[in-house]
């Protein structure tokens, strides 16, 4: 057993065992442990947020792209909220960019989700494979499709679909906990072998 | 009224309509518009993330004011000052800032997210009773999955290992276009009803 003596590895491994001490129940030392990882994360968004400002607002202003102040005012308003009587004004900047968040993911929908996943369905039908994905997806959306009631002959469409979501879904799920475990193992590996020096 | 319904209502039009236009017309203007919207709005989504910084400041103070012997809003305040106060004075390459970055959001990070792993446990076990057949079929993807994904797992059951890398290829890829593509579908109607001034709670209307 070789322990290490690099404080930043004493601490983060303390912090991993915080963490996994509410697998026994929720207790004091957990949420110590909580509170402090939220808090040096919001720092660090503060901190990254304060550089972009510089980089994208303030230098930019100071060498003379002036119209940059009028977003910067905007922000500003977004601090409305803290005074009653013009709270209302927030909704100004929250309005600008709620718009053009919609509007970038109206087209980053209908270009990579609508075009982009029916460009990679509508392939040559040479192999079982690429008949398995083009009935799936057809058999997936039939699912999705609302308008009204598919009965009769044509209700087995989304009931295979559902089969085909379930099976996504599996995989999917499957997927996340290796992911997840992989994660945990990293830790061990952590507090055993750079931590312990076992 | 003009300034709390109308104005901002007619903002998130004219935002979203020349965001979009700029994108599917070749028109330069628009583009050059389209450019400058979204910079303004990075530039004041920098604002929200002072504001999310204020509000964090504001509640633990409060908790404090309550109760001065709360020791978690205690800890969480004096790791954000500091946290800030470093990565501002000493810069984001400085060893203290890196330190704070490499050995307590790193760690912390990664160990919360893997807790997941010992909870998605009883989650498995929820969602995989092979109750009817899409229980079944979840069932079956997900432990085919899960064996073919270790070198244990397709060490016991051989079959999983190619099972696993046609299930995520193949089958995997059907059912998830479909649920994409109309997802993506009603991600539009959504975009459309806030950018047409329907969905004005977006952005804290009535």
């Amino acid at each position: 057993m070789n322990i290490s003596t690099n404080i930043g590895v004493w601490i983060g491994a303390i912090a991993a065992l915080g963490i996994y001490s509410v697998l026994i129940k929720d207790n004091p030392f957990y949420r110590l442990v909580e509170h402090i990882f939220v808090g040096a994360s919001a720092g660090i968004a503060i901190v990254t947020g304060v550089q972009t400002f510089k980089s994208q607002a303030w230098s930019p202003l100071t060498s003379g792209q002036w119209a940059l102040i009028f977003p910067m005012l905007l922000g500003v308003l977004l601090y409305a909220r803290y005074v009653p009587q013009y709270s209302y004004l927030n909704r100004l900047p929250l309005s600008l960019m709620m718009g053009a968040g919609a509007g970038v993911a109206m087209r980053g929908a209908v270009e990579s989700q609508i075009v982009g996943q029916l460009t990679a369905t509508m392939v040559k039908l040479t192999t079982l494979d690429a008949w398995i994905i083009f009935l799936g997806t057809l058999l997936s959306l039939s699912y999705f499709f609302l308008t009204y009631r598919l009965e009769g002959g044509a209700a087995w469409a989304p009931r295979l679909g559902r089969y085909f979501m379930m099976a996504a879904f599996g995989a999917a799920f499957g997927n996340t906990v290796m992911g997840r475990v992989s994660a945990a193992i990293g830790r061990f590996q952590f507090i055993f072998l750079e931590w312990l020096g076992l | 009224m003009f300034l709390r319904k109308t104005l901002p209502t007619l903002i998130a039009g004219v935002c979203g309509v020349v965001v979009v236009v700029a994108y599917f017309f070749a028109i330069p203007s628009v583009q050059t518009l389209a450019n400058h919207i979204l910079k303004w709005q990075s530039v004041i989504a920098v604002f929200a993330l002072g504001l999310g910084g204020v509000n964090i400041i504001r509640l633990h103070t409060k908790n404090l004011q309550r109760d001065p012997k709360n020791f978690y809003s205690l800890a969480l305040l004096v790791t954000f000052v500091i946290t800030i106060v470093v990565g501002l004075t000493m810069g984001q390459t400085s060893a203290a800032y890196t330190f704070i970055f490499d050995y307590i959001n790193v760690p912390t990070g990664s160990a919360i997210f893997s807790l997941l792993a010992f909870y998605i446990g009883t989650a498995a076990y929820r969602a995989f009773r092979a109750k009817n057949a899409e229980a079944a079929i979840l069932l079956i993807t997900g432990c085919i999955v899960m064996m073919g994904r270790v070198p244990i797992g397709a060490k016991i059951l051989p079959f999983t290992a190619p099972a696993t890398d046609w299930i995520m290829s193949v089958l995997n890829v059907g059912g998830q276009r479909g649920v994409m593509i109309a997802g993506a579908i009603g991600f539009i109607a959504v975009s459309l009803r806030i950018i047409v001034g329907l969905e004005r709670r977006a952005y804290g209307g009535e």
